[in-house]
């Protein structure tokens, strides 16, 4: 019982887009949550294909006390593309996991990431007065958003933003060189999956300590 | 295609030992419309650039003074010298990814 509490204590989930021109930001913001000392957790990574996906949504929704839900995609990134809606409404159930569940889930912490400032007032107004942060499309600024919201609700001691971002840059680099031995050029680097990446982090960070 | 468990031993592996080669390197990186220059595992010898031409010339200064490789990071992968032929000649590794 103590474990599953712990888990619960240092699990993050990650609700965001998966296309290939998020990636990169996606690969910044695994990296700053584990340098944070968390888990990271994405519904992508919860492969049991007997489930239905809302299922294990929920369950993750439930074991993890924080969350980050990106909403940058509720408006098409290209013209002609669909707007996509998962990221707003799994948005919905941790809020209300947060407001209608077991005492211990009243404690959940999210942070609502968003491409631009405010825009969310246009599409989404009823989420006003939550922790909402713009990235602009921008891997740097999406970790100091990430790190200075993890510093505050956490409570924890923190690297700077900027050490933050040269540890990112460094590893990536480290990480493109480990993997050209396996012919990788830095597009498949960049193109990894983030179950790949998440696994990768895991293992070296587990032999570091 | 994903790692087996033994790849991704090895990959830890190797990213544990470039971390330690790369003990005191000197990096200029992206930041905030600008550019970063600093040295690994260390706090000094951090400066902000606008200019990348004038960040890459002083993290070669930096590279040269303490004999250590300098790593310029692009968008698209990077740029690397080694502090031996830092008087200008030559380029000795690099990775576009384009």
């Amino acid at each position: 019982m103590a474990r599953a509490s712990e888990g619960f204590e240092s699990s993050l989930f990650i609700n965001c887009p998966f296309d290939r021109d998020y990636l990169p930001l996606l690969q910044s913001l695994i990296f700053v949550v584990f340098e944070c000392g968390l888990q990271p957790r994405l519904a992508s990574l919860e492969v049991d294909s007997g489930r239905v996906r809302i299922e294990k949504i929920r369950d993750l929704i439930r074991s993890c006390r924080y969350s980050i839900h990106d909403i940058s995609r509720m408006e098409p990134l290209y013209p002609g593309d669909d707007p996509r809606f998962n990221m707003p409404f799994e948005l919905g159930l941790d809020l209300g996991c947060r407001y209608y569940g077991a005492p211990r889930l009243q404690s959940k912490q999210c942070l609502i990431l968003e491409s631009e400032r405010y825009r969310y007032q246009r599409v989404l107004s009823d989420i006003s007065g939550n922790d909402i942060r713009a990235h602009d499309a921008d891997a740097e600024t999406l970790m100091a958003e990430v790190r200075n919201w993890l510093r505050s609700t956490t409570d924890r001691i923190l690297p700077s933003a900027n050490e933050l971002w040269e540890r990112f840059k460094i590893f990536r680099d480290d990480l493109a060189d480990a993997l050209a031995h396996r012919r990788y050029s830095e597009r498949d680097v960049q193109a990894l999956e983030p179950v790949e990446y998440i696994d990768i982090i895991s293992d070296w960070k587990a032999g570091t300590l | 295609m994903m790692f087996t468990e033994a790849e991704r031993a090895e990959i830890g592996a190797e990213l544990r030992r470039l971390r330690a080669e790369g003990k005191g390197r000197i990096h200029v990186i992206p930041s905030k419309g600008g550019w970063r220059v600093f040295r690994q595992d260390t706090r000094g010898g951090k400066r902000s650039f606008r200019d990348k031409d004038k960040a890459i010339a002083y993290g070669k200064e930096l590279a040269a003074l303490f004999q250590k490789d300098l790593v310029v990071h692009l968008k698209d992968g990077y740029e690397s010298w080694e502090w031996e032929d830092l008087s200008g000649r030559a380029k000795v590794h690099g990775s576009s990814g384009l």
